[in-house]
């Protein structure tokens, strides 16, 4: 009797925005937190807050720093990331 | 001498674009799954929420709490309690007691009673954190039908390990089970972190074939998927085919 690894008979994954989308996301992934870590303490901090979705105004309170420092940093730090990114050939997206 | 461009604000770069923004999430949601920070202690949330501490120590604790699902939770908390100035404002401000912490809070002529207060709610937002915690801890660990393999693995697909350089043949990639219901997709990325292997399955193991793998370094990592959509990923791991 013929026998077969079941493995190896598994099918791959349809083409389409599942694994492929993953992986896209975690080669970009990559990349992004890399220019995240680049930057310095203060806009690092202020730039992962941020991402992790929290309003300017909650930064503020929880840093007890002005609108107009968070602001300043905040829009620096993202500014130094799209540098980053634009200079590996990432879009930002929103050029002007 | 500063220039009036230095006292500037810089220009709004505009919002983070959707793409980023995900690419940021699995990173941040790599790292907490692969190498979760530790829990910071009381002096290390009290460090946090002294405003007239040393901002580098505050800066790392952030990022210390930002590092792990649970300090991140922690953070939302205390975030919460800090913004929630509308009728927490009153009632604060109704406090007759001398504030007897005098650390800066928030601004403004009810800070110091502000985090009077919050000295007191500390412990109740610990205590939720907890619970909430306890509770995802006994729905993960409980509900599920499980394996002792993740008891001892925590809630992340635990690898078994592959030689770390192996010759040119077909190669098996094992896993442990996590629970019944699961599905797993295993992927397999080069240096250049483009993938080379990718499979869906839902046994624990996969093999590689030759023709996929040229002499190199590899990155290799398992995403389990229940049938109620919760999903876990594994550490990355690596192995050199020479």
């Amino acid at each position: 009797m013929a026998t077969h690894d079941p493995v190896e008979d598994l099918p791959l994954p349809a083409p389409g925005p599942g694994p492929d989308a993953d992986v896209e996301a975690a080669s970009l992934g990559v990349v992004v937190r890399a220019g995240v870590d680049s930057l310095g303490l203060a806009r690092r901090t202020v730039v992962k807050l941020h991402l992790e979705g929290y309003r300017r105004d909650e930064i503020e309170a929880l840093l007890g720093w002005s609108e107009a420092k968070t602001r300043n940093l905040l829009y620096r730090g993202l500014s130094d990331l799209r540098e980053y990114l634009v200079a590996r050939g990432i879009e930002w997206g929103n050029t002007e | 001498m500063k220039s009036s461009d230095d006292l500037q604000l810089p220009r709004d770069p505009g919002p983070v674009p959707a793409p980023l923004h995900g690419a940021f999430a699995w990173a941040r949601d790599a790292d907490r799954a692969s190498t979760p920070t530790a829990a910071p202690d009381a002096a290390g949330l009290d460090l946090l929420v002294d405003a007239s501490g040393d901002e580098d120590a505050r800066f790392a604790m952030i990022e210390q709490l930002l590092g792990s699902p649970d300090g991140a939770r922690t953070l939302a908390y205390i975030v919460a309690a800090r913004t929630s100035t509308a009728a927490a404002s009153e009632y604060f401000d109704g406090l007759d007691e001398t504030p007897t912490n005098t650390r800066a809070f928030v601004g403004g002529a009810t800070a110091t009673r502000r985090i009077d207060a919050f000295s007191r709610l500390k412990p109740v937002l610990l205590a939720a954190s907890l619970m909430l915690v306890a509770g995802t801890s006994w729905y993960v660990f409980t509900l599920p039908r499980m394996g002792d393999e993740v008891r001892s693995a925590g809630s992340a697909v635990e690898l078994l390990a592959v030689p770390t350089v192996v010759a040119q043949s077909p190669i098996t990639l094992r896993w442990k089970a996590l629970r019944e219901d699961a599905r797993y997709s295993v992927e397999v990325l080069d240096v250049n972190d483009v993938p080379v292997f990718s499979a869906d399955t839902n046994i624990t193991q996969a093999i590689v074939p030759a023709a996929s793998l040229k002499p190199g370094t590899y990155r290799w990592y398992v995403r389990a998927r229940a049938s109620d959509r919760s999903e876990v990923r594994s550490r990355v791991e690596s192995f050199t085919v020479r």
